[in-house]
């Protein structure tokens, strides 16, 4: 035994050892595999990995802000970027549920979609991804999301929203769906609306869960700023209203309508026919979109003698009892005639501007002579833009004096061989409201930033005065005698107030001269006549089968006029300073 | 010196055989001083953990009420526009018209007593 056991003992000893060697071998080699890979990862070329070991956790993004609001001048907001969710399904988990039919119908039902159309969304196998309705409210969303649905989910999301939809669409604009502004005080404050995105360079964990104490940067971002406008949500609804009342009765193309505040020049309203939804716009043609207000050029026909006659006025050529031909209706002047709408004899000058007399009005402007005519037009803001603030003004047309024909006064006298838009007759017609001082039109009053600080303050700013007090006084007391009786503008009368207005019916020019059948309507007025606060126009393009201002558009003025007043809380003047204005000017008899 | 080499020798022999202090003294400090450091320093670890999580729930809580606010804001703004009013004016009934100017009285900005009581026809005063 001792010997056989003798024997074995090395030899079993000596496997041992070799395994043992084998072993430690095959371990160091292991070790110093890992070791040398340890080495090599550490110590040797590895930029490249540690970069992309960097760019696995590290995340760096652009922080958004949503745009700023735009307010009306009473804080009521015209438009804001609203949060919202899509909603989203995942086919193959729905249809794996066994509750597709519940999911598709109780969908169909919140998001008030056809059955259907979610159905077909929601049945197909193979998809994980389907968009069921985008920029879903967040109401709406929380209401699927508490159902507790398998398989439906929700992506943040965000859009520029206008909870008035047309309500002063041409005002305010549009951003597109990049949320860059497009039309409007959109477009023309679109960097203070943006605002500046922040930016974030952080580190995030396994579970994509980011780690706060590893934010090397962060930027934070500054929310655009908000725009406070001098519109007033409500007068602008009395005027949409009376617009789209007009279009329809009188079949018109088009049809726009500002109310201005006199002395600050504040715009209270402007509203523009045919309207579009900004919420919507490009399912609007670009004609739409138009701000004719401000972008739509005509021949003003006989609003625009209140600027003649205010001139002769103004320079003392001329008196309103003065007796003035008007030739029976036909005067032939350079050779070319001159008609007027209803034909009259002699009469004075202030019933010449109350009957709105064509041959009166080029009588006076003759008087008046070129030269100066040219430069009150000038003075009034005829043929520049008025620097309201709103992208696509036009500036109107009126040509220099070197390119005048000797018809041209003639003509230009009662509106015609002249362009302007509704923004610039109606601040002219302020003018006169406001002893004679020509104010900036101003639709913007304030930029503020998030914190509530101004950033911009826009100024009430006069820009010339280009007749006397004195003069304006009469001219408000005889434009009051047009919408008395017997005047063109009887229509426009404001139960308890006086108004000073003028009526215009001007024809439109077509190849070669000037068409029979298309008019512009318009009505422009001071309210009270006596000490004016509002002045509104209302123009009416191509209004059927009624086609005079008197007609058309007065009405559409009364209505607006009256309504806004009330609200405003414009009381009518006192008795003592009625009389007192009555007196301006008496009516003789002839 | 030989006092102090007395003490010392004294000192050795006091010990008993065999026995010897396990951590030096100063060793026993410095360890004591790295592990309170390192338990300050795991404290002050879970602390910023603990309010850098409560900085990211507060800015998503921030960005929620943010959110809510527009919201509410907007709902607000639907139910106050002049179409609505009107519109709910119409539907409850309550749908009605101007006074003529004739009907109002208008009030001074500090009326006398004679404009704030109406006088009865038996003479005595009324609040108007």
């Amino acid at each position: 035994m001792r010997n056989i056991r003798g024997a074995n003992t090395p030899m079993i000893e000596r496997r041992s050892w070799r395994r043992m060697a084998l072993l430690a071998l095959v371990m160091t080699l292991i070790w110093g595999g890992l070791g040398a890979r340890l080495f090599y990862l550490h110590l040797g070329d590895n930029a490249h990995r540690l970069q992309k070991a960097e760019n696995n956790h590290r995340r760096s993004r652009e922080i958004l802000v949503g745009r700023g609001r735009i307010l009306d001048r009473n804080d009521k907001v015209l438009a804001l970027d609203l949060s919202t969710k899509h909603v989203v399904v995942d086919p193959e988990v729905v249809l794996q549920s066994g509750y597709s039919r519940f999911v598709t119908h109780q969908l169909a039902r919140v998001l008030e979609l056809d059955p259907a159309m979610v159905a077909a969304k929601v049945n197909r196998p193979g998809r994980r991804f389907e968009y069921v309705m985008r920029h879903v409210p967040m109401d709406l969303a929380s209401e699927i999301n508490s159902m507790g649905m398998l398989g439906v989910f929700f992506n943040d999301a965000s859009n520029r929203n206008y909870p008035g939809g047309r309500l002063a669409s041409h005002v305010v604009g549009f951003a597109n769906h990049e949320g860059v502004g497009s039309a409007g005080i959109e477009l023309r404050f679109d960097r203070e609306l943006r605002g500046v995105p922040g930016f974030r360079m952080t580190e995030i964990d396994g579970r994509h869960r980011e780690v706060y104490q590893r934010r090397t940067m962060d930027i934070q971002p500054q929310e655009g700023s908000d725009v406070i406008l001098t519109i007033d949500q409500h007068v602008q609804y009395f005027v949409e209203v009376a617009l789209d009342k007009v279009m329809a009765q009188h079949n018109a193309k088009g049809a726009w309508a500002i109310v201005q505040h006199v002395r600050s020049g504040d715009i209270l309203a402007m509203a523009s026919r045919p309207a579009y939804d900004p919420n919507e716009f490009n399912r609007f043609r670009d004609d739409d979109r138009l701000n004719r207000a401000i972008g739509f050029v005509y021949e003003p026909g006989s609003t625009f003698k209140v600027a003649v006659f205010a001139a002769a006025f103004n320079e003392g050529l001329i008196k309103p009892e003065q007796i003035v031909d008007c030739e029976n209706g036909r005067w032939i002047h350079n050779g070319r005639p001159l008609r007027d709408f209803h034909p009259y004899g002699r009469l004075s000058i202030a019933d010449a501007l109350k009957k709105s007399s064509n041959i009166a009005a080029a009588k006076v402007a003759l008087e008046l002579g070129e030269a100066r005519l040219y430069d009150y037009l000038r003075a009034f803001g005829v043929g520049s833009r008025t620097g309201v603030g709103l992208p696509g003004e036009e500036g109107g047309i009126l040509n220099p004096r070197s390119r005048w024909t000797s018809l041209s006064i003639s003509r230009i006298a009662m509106g015609h061989e002249v362009a302007t838009t509704a923004l610039q007759l109606v601040n002219m017609q302020s003018a006169i409201g406001n002893q004679g001082y020509l104010m900036k039109p101003r639709i913007v009053k304030q930029v503020l930033n998030t914190r509530g600080d101004v950033i911009l303050d826009v100024k009430e700013e006069v820009l010339a005065r280009p007749i006397r007090a004195d003069t304006a006084r009469l001219m408000c007391r005889l434009l009051a005698r047009i919408t008395e009786t017997g005047g063109t503008g009887v229509r426009a009368q404001v139960p308890g107030y006086t108004v000073a207005g003028k009526t215009g019916t001007a024809q439109k020019p077509t190849r070669g001269g000037y068409s029979d059948d298309d008019n512009i309507s318009s009505f422009m007025g001071l309210i009270p006549a006596e000490d004016p606060q509002l002045s509104i126009i209302v123009v009416v393009d191509e209004p059927q089968p009624e086609r005079t201002g008197g007609r058309v558009a007065a009405p559409a003025f009364r209505e607006i006029a009256e309504q806004v007043v009330r609200y405003l809380d414009i009381p009518p003047v006192p008795a003592e300073v009625a009389q007192e204005f009555q007196s301006i000017f008496v009516e003789r008899p002839m | 010196m030989a006092k102090n080499r007395r003490k010392n020798k004294l000192r050795v022999r006091s010990r008993k055989p065999g026995v010897h202090a396990v951590i030096p003294g100063t060793l026993f400090g410095a360890l004591t001083l790295l592990a309170t450091f390192a338990m300050a320093y795991l404290y002050i670890c879970g602390r910023c953990d603990a309010i850098s999580k409560r900085i990211q729930e507060l800015e998503q809580q921030k960005a929620s009420l943010q959110r809510e606010i527009v919201n509410e804001e907007y709902k607000w703004s639907r139910l106050t526009s002049t179409e609505n009013m009107k519109k709910l004016i119409r539907d409850h009934n309550l749908d009605m018209v101007w006074p003529s100017e004739d009907s109002v009285v208008r009030l001074p900005r500090n009326p006398p007593p004679h404009f704030l009581y109406a006088q009865h026809p038996g003479g005595e005063y009324a609040h108007d």
